[in-house]
C-alpha cells in the first residue's frame, strides 16, 4: 500500500486542479436583516488525481463550499481557480462549458433523479443539454457509463422507483461520468446507503478514479469513510478550516482539539476491553453562523479554551510537513489516536 | 425474576390486494429488566417493524401479527386498544429517528410532555409542568423552564432528540424502544445522546431496545446484540462476544464492511448480492445466496442453534471461524 500511496503523491510543482483562496460565501437571512457566514475565509488546494476529504458537522459550511467548488454558488469574496482559471472572469457561455469538467454527486439519490424519466434519459440528460454530439452517440455514451458503474443495460429502461438506493447512486455517478469530468465533488454521496452497499459504491469510486484519473472532493460527516478514502483531509467548523493535512496524520495524530473531539466521538465497533478509554464529549452545539464567536470559532465548546482564544483568531500554522492547524495551543495538547483504539 | 419482555414467535404480515406478505418470521427474544439490547441489520431486515409491533403501532388494516409479546405478565399482541394505550408511553417509552416528524409543530415542547403526564397520571397543569421541566433537566437541556414553553422549530436537532427522550422517560417506563435515535445527528451530538441513554438506563433501571443499522453505535450503547436478516433473527449474543467472534456470516459481513477494518485506501469488503424480497424468500438459509461459507446442507431450514450462551441461525456455527473486529 505504501508504494501505491507514494505513486499517488502528486509532484509538488503540479498545478492544483482547484485552488481556493480566502473564500467567503455569505447569504442573507429570509428577513434580509442578517448575514449567514457559511464559508468565512477558507484556503486550500486540491491536486490532480487526489481524494480530498472534507469533514464537518451540520452547519460547518461544507455543503456550501462543495457547491461553490463546482460553480453552483459564486464566492462573496476570495477566489476559486479551476485549473488556473477563474470562472468569474469567463463569459457566461464559456464558464458554462468549462464548468462541465467539475461535477457533483449529491446525497439523496432520489432528489437527483426525475421520477418521470427513465434511467437512460436521466443519464443522457447532461449530454442532451450540451447538445454537441449526435443522438446515437449520446445513447452509446450513456449506456457505456451505466455499464461502467456496474448496471446492466436492462436497467436503462426502468424508472428510479424500481431501483434500490445503491443502484440509484450508481446511476447518479454514471450521469456525471458521461461528461468525462476531471473532478467530482461527492457530497455525502454514500450517507444514505447500507454498510455493505456503501462499501461497493466506495470501491466503485476508487476504481473509476484509477481508470479515469479522476480527482475527488469527498464531503461527509462520516469519519470512518473519510479516513478510509482520502489522501488529504480538511476539517471544517463554522465556516473555517480548523485543520488540514495528510489523511494519516490528521486521523492518527490530530492537532486541533475539534478534530480530536470528532475522532474520539466516533463510535467504534470494538469489544469493550479494546475500546478507547477516553472520550471527549463536547458540551453544547455548533453556534450559529449568523453570529459566530469572536476569536477562535471553536472556543465556546473547546475544553482547552483560554482568554487568548476569545481575543485573537488563531492563524493557520504548519506544524508538520503539509499538516496545517489553526489553534493557539496546537502541539501542546496531546492526543495520539493510535494508542487509543 | 423473569424477563421484562419476552417476544415469542412473532411473525408480521403486510396485507395488500394480492394477499399477505410475511415480513418477519418467528422472531423470538427476551429483554431482562435494565438490559440494553441492540437490534442491527440493513434496511428491510424487519428491525423497525419488530419495534413497532411491540408498541402495537402497526396499522391494523394492512398488517397482521402472529405470536406473543409478553410484557409484565400481559400479552401485548392480544391487548385491546384501550388497554394498550395504558401501556404505551406509560410502561414502554419510545424514541424515533426523526424528532421533527415525531414532535407536533403546533404545540410547545411543554404541552407535549404534559400531555403524556395528564393522560397517564391525570396530573393537573401545575404539577405536569413541574415534572415536565424536571424531565427536560434530566435529559440535559439547559434552561429547561424556558425550553418548556418553546416550539420544536426553535430547537436544534440534538435538543429535539433530547425532548423526545424526555417524553419517553417522563412516566418512568420500564422499557424504552429507540429506533435509530442518533442517525440524524452529528457525531459529537450522537456521542452526547449515547451517553445520555446509557446514563438514564443506569439511573432509572429502564431497559432499552435499541434499533440501529450502525454496529459502532450499538456496540457502545448495548450489552447484547441481535442481528436480523431478511425478517429473521440470525444471531443473538453478548455484544463483546459477537464483535470478537461472530457466529453468523451475516454479522461478520456487516462488521467487516465497516471501513475501520480495512487498510486505508484499500478495497472495502462488501456482501455481494441483495436482501431477498419478502415475496420471493428462498427456502433454507435465507442468507445462503450471499454467503461465502454456504455449502451443501444450507438448503435446509436453519433453526437457531445454541453455543456458549449465544445462538446463531447457522448449522456451521462451531466449525467455521468468522472474522470479527479483532482480526
Amino acid at each position: 500500500m505504501s508504494i501505491e500511496l507514494a505513486n499517488r503523491q502528486p509532484a509538488s510543482n503540479t498545478r492544483p486542479l482547484l485552488d481556493v483562496k480566502a473564500l467567503q460565501i455569505r447569504f442573507r437571512t429570509h428577513d434580509g436583516l442578517q448575514t449567514v457566514k457559511a464559508v468565512d475565509g477558507v484556503d486550500f488546494a486540491v491536486l490532480p488525481g487526489e481524494t480530498f476529504g472534507l469533514i464537518g458537522e451540520s452547519g460547518s459550511g461544507k455543503t456550501t463550499l462543495g457547491r461553490a467548488l463546482v460553480g453552483l454558488l459564486a464566492p462573496t469574496a476570495g477566489t476559486i481557480l479551476h485549473d488556473g482559471i477563474n470562472l468569474a472572469h469567463l463569459s457566461r457561455r464559456k464558464a458554462r462549458s468549462y464548468r462541465r469538467n467539475f461535477q457533483i454527486v449529491f446525497q439523496d439519490p432520489n432528489a437527483a433523479l426525475d421520477p418521470r424519466s427513465t434511467i437512460l434519459e436521466s443519464v443522457r440528460e447532461p449530454l442532451d443539454i450540451i447538445g454537441e454530439t449526435p443522438r446515437q452517440e449520446r445513447m452509446r455514451r450513456a449506456l457505456a457509463a451505466l455499464d461502467r458503474v456496474g448496471l446492466s443495460t436492462e436497467i436503462a429502461a426502468r424508472y428510479p422507483h424500481e431501483l434500490s438506493g445503491g443502484q440509484k447512486q450508481r446511476v447518479n455517478i454514471a450521469r456525471v461520468l458521461t461528461l468525462r469530468p476531471r473532478l467530482v465533488v461527492c457530497d455525502e454521496a454514500v450517507a444514505g446507503l447500507d454498510v455493505s452497499i456503501r462499501g461497493e459504491v466506495l470501491n466503485l469510486l476508487a476504481e473509476l478514479q484509477r481508470d479515469f484519473g479522476l480527482t475527488y472532493v469527498f464531503i461527509t460527516h462520516d469519519l470512518s469513510v473519510v479516513a478510509h478514502i482520502s489522501d488529504r483531509i480538511g476539517v471544517m467548523y463554522l465556516g473555517k478550516l480548523m485543520e488540514l493535512g495528510p489523511a494519516a496524520a490528521v486521523v492518527d495524530r490530530p492537532l486541533h482539539p475539534y478534530t480530536m473531539a470528532l475522532l474520539s466521538a466516533e463510535p467504534v465497533p470494538l469489544p469493550s476491553t479494546f475500546r478507547r478509554n477516553r472520550r471527549i464529549v463536547l458540551e453544547g452545539e455548533i453556534p450559529s453562523p449568523i453570529d459566530p464567536p469572536s476569536g477562535c470559532r471553536f472556543r465556546t465548546r473547546c475544553p482547552h479554551a483560554k482568554p487568548i482564544c476569545t481575543e485573537t483568531m488563531p492563524e493557520r500554522r504548519e506544524m508538520a510537513p503539509d499538516h496545517w492547524v489553526a489553534c493557539h495551543f496546537a502541539g501542546q495538547i496531546g492526543f495520539d489516536m493510535t494508542k487509543m483504539s | 425474576m423473569g424477563p421484562l419482555l419476552s417476544v415469542e414467535d412473532l411473525s408480521i404480515f403486510f396485507l395488500d390486494r394480492e394477499g399477505e406478505t410475511q415480513v418477519t418470521k418467528s422472531v423470538s427474544f427476551e429483554i431482562e429488566p435494565g438490559e440494553r439490547l441492540g437490534i442491527v441489520g440493513e434496511s428491510g431486515c424487519g428491525k423497525t417493524v419488530t419495534g413497532l409491533s411491540i408498541l402495537r403501532l402497526l396499522p391494523t388494516d394492512i398488517t397482521r401479527i402472529e405470536g406473543r409479546i409478553l410484557f409484565d405478565g400481559q400479552n401485548l399482541a392480544q391487548l385491546p386498544p384501550a388497554a394498550m394505550r395504558r401501556v404505551r408511553g406509560r410502561h414502554i417509552g419510545m424514541i424515533f429517528q426523526e424528532p421533527m416528524s415525531a414532535l407536533d409543530p403546533v404545540f410547545t415542547v411543554g404541552e407535549q410532555i404534559a400531555e403524556t403526564l395528564r393522560v397517564h397520571f391525570r396530573l393537573g397543569a401545575r404539577e405536569a409542568r413541574a415534572r415536565g421541566i424536571a424531565a427536560l433537566a434530566d435529559v440535559g437541556i439547559p434552561l429547561p423552564a424556558r425550553r418548556f414553553d418553546e416550539y420544536p422549530h426553535q430547537l436544534s436537532g440534538g435538543m429535539r432528540q433530547r425532548v423526545m427522550i424526555a417524553i419517553a422517560i417522563v412516566c418512568e417506563p420500564k422499557l424504552i424502544i429507540a429506533d435509530e435515535p442518533t442517525t440524524a445527528l452529528d457525531v459529537t451530538i450522537q456521542a452526547q445522546i449515547i451517553e445520555l441513554l446509557c446514563d438514564l438506563g443506569d439511573r432509572t433501571g429502564a431497559a432499552l431496545l435499541f434499533i440501529s443499522h450502525d454496529l459502532g453505535v450499538v456496540s457502545e450503547t448495548c450489552t447484547r446484540l441481535l442481528t436480523m436478516y431478511a425478517g429473521e433473527i440470525v444471531e443473538d449474543a453478548p455484544v463483546d462476544a459477537a464483535l470478537e467472534r461472530p457466529r453468523h456470516p451475516y454479522t461478520s459481513g456487516l462488521l467487516r464492511s465497516m471501513p475501520h477494518f480495512s487498510d486505508r485506501r484499500g478495497e472495502l469488503p462488501s456482501i455481494p448480492g441483495r436482501v431477498p424480497s419478502p415475496r420471493a424468500m428462498p427456502s433454507g438459509c435465507r442468507f445462503r445466496a450471499r454467503c461465502a461459507y454456504a455449502t451443501a446442507g444450507c438448503e435446509t431450514e436453519q433453526p437457531m442453534r445454541r453455543l456458549d450462551g449465544r445462538a446463531a441461525r447457522c448449522w456451521r456455527l462451531d466449525e467455521i471461524h468468522l472474522p470479527g473486529a479483532m482480526n
